[in-house]
């Protein structure tokens, strides 16, 4: 399937397009962070119509335009965002392997606190890995943290 | 006709009345979920979202692709425990609790503190950026 050339076009518009167009892809892939010590660890799970569209490419922005957004809207003096048509006017991205969406999103949807300065702390702040890495039930899940030891093929959070 | 525009201001029924199309693209969601709070989370189907962020029992993220104007949009939530029992989801809790791209969900069921439901749904109505 063939993306329509989308740069110009409300991404409203291209994300109503992607939704008739593209099955939503179920990602395995979580990303399991920490941004306050005295939280437990946060998961972020991809969303199957945006990871369906981030694969098709030609319909996501770049994500720079979202920082950009984000920093427009920290302002104290801000009341509604002016600069929206970057979201639908700047060039959209390129097809993305799946591992590619994992690391636009990351940059996208965690805090920046957390991936610039992943590795920099005492133990990581962030790890991308599978959904069987979690634990199996969520009996416990207000005292998840990233485990200090990671490994491949072990659980990475618990 | 295809891939076409139509302007038009009003739609009028044969016989139900007219409506100004201002009521449909102001009063249509921008973004919405339906998604599975226990186990693993994931979401059942949505429109304009990136994705959805597990903090903890009963507490999620939303997040959309294409940002509201602002954080003044209206946000609808609603959640069901099981077949016999509804959840209660409140939204915009806590510090950052809405910004123009994510709202903060907290569900729980009965007087307890927050609860994973198997069913969460959250709408966004409002002016896109």
């Amino acid at each position: 399937m063939q993306t329509p050339q989308f740069q110009g076009t409300h991404l409203f518009d291209r994300l109503c397009w992607a939704k008739e167009n593209l099955d939503g892809v179920q990602s395995d892939y979580r990303v399991v962070y920490e941004d306050n010590v005295d939280e437990c660890a946060k998961i972020l799970v991809p969303d199957p119509n945006w990871m369906a569209c981030a694969l098709q490419g030609g319909i996501l922005p770049p994500v720079q335009v979202y920082w950009e957004l984000a920093k427009d809207e920290a302002q104290p003096d801000f009341v509604k965002h002016t600069r929206g048509h970057l979201l639908h006017n700047t060039k959209p991205v390129e097809a993305m392997t799946e591992e590619q969406a994992i690391e636009y999103l990351i940059m996208k949807d965690c805090p920046q606190s957390v991936w610039r300065e992943w590795d920099s702390g005492n133990k990581p702040k962030m790890v991308i890995c599978r959904k069987e890495q979690l634990p199996a039930t969520r009996e416990w899940r207000n005292a998840w943290k990233i485990t200090d030891d990671l490994a491949t093929d072990e659980t990475v959070a618990a | 006709m295809a891939n076409g525009k139509i302007k038009a201001d009003t739609l009028e029924h044969s016989t139900a009345g007219s409506l100004d199309t201002k009521f449909v693209v102001n009063g249509s969601s921008k973004a919405w979920v339906n998604f599975n709070g226990t186990g693993t989370i994931a979401a059942r189907d949505s429109f304009n979202l990136s994705s959805l962020a597990d903090r903890g029992t009963g507490q999620y993220t939303v997040t959309i692709s294409n940002a509201m104007s602002d954080a003044n949009y209206a946000a609808f939530y609603t959640g069901q425990k099981s077949s016999t029992d509804d959840g209660y989801v409140m939204g915009g809790i806590g510090t950052g609790g809405y910004t123009s791209t994510t709202v903060q969900v907290t569900c729980q069921a009965g007087s307890g503190g927050p609860d994973d439901l198997p069913t969460v749904n959250v709408a966004n109505q409002g002016d896109l950026a």
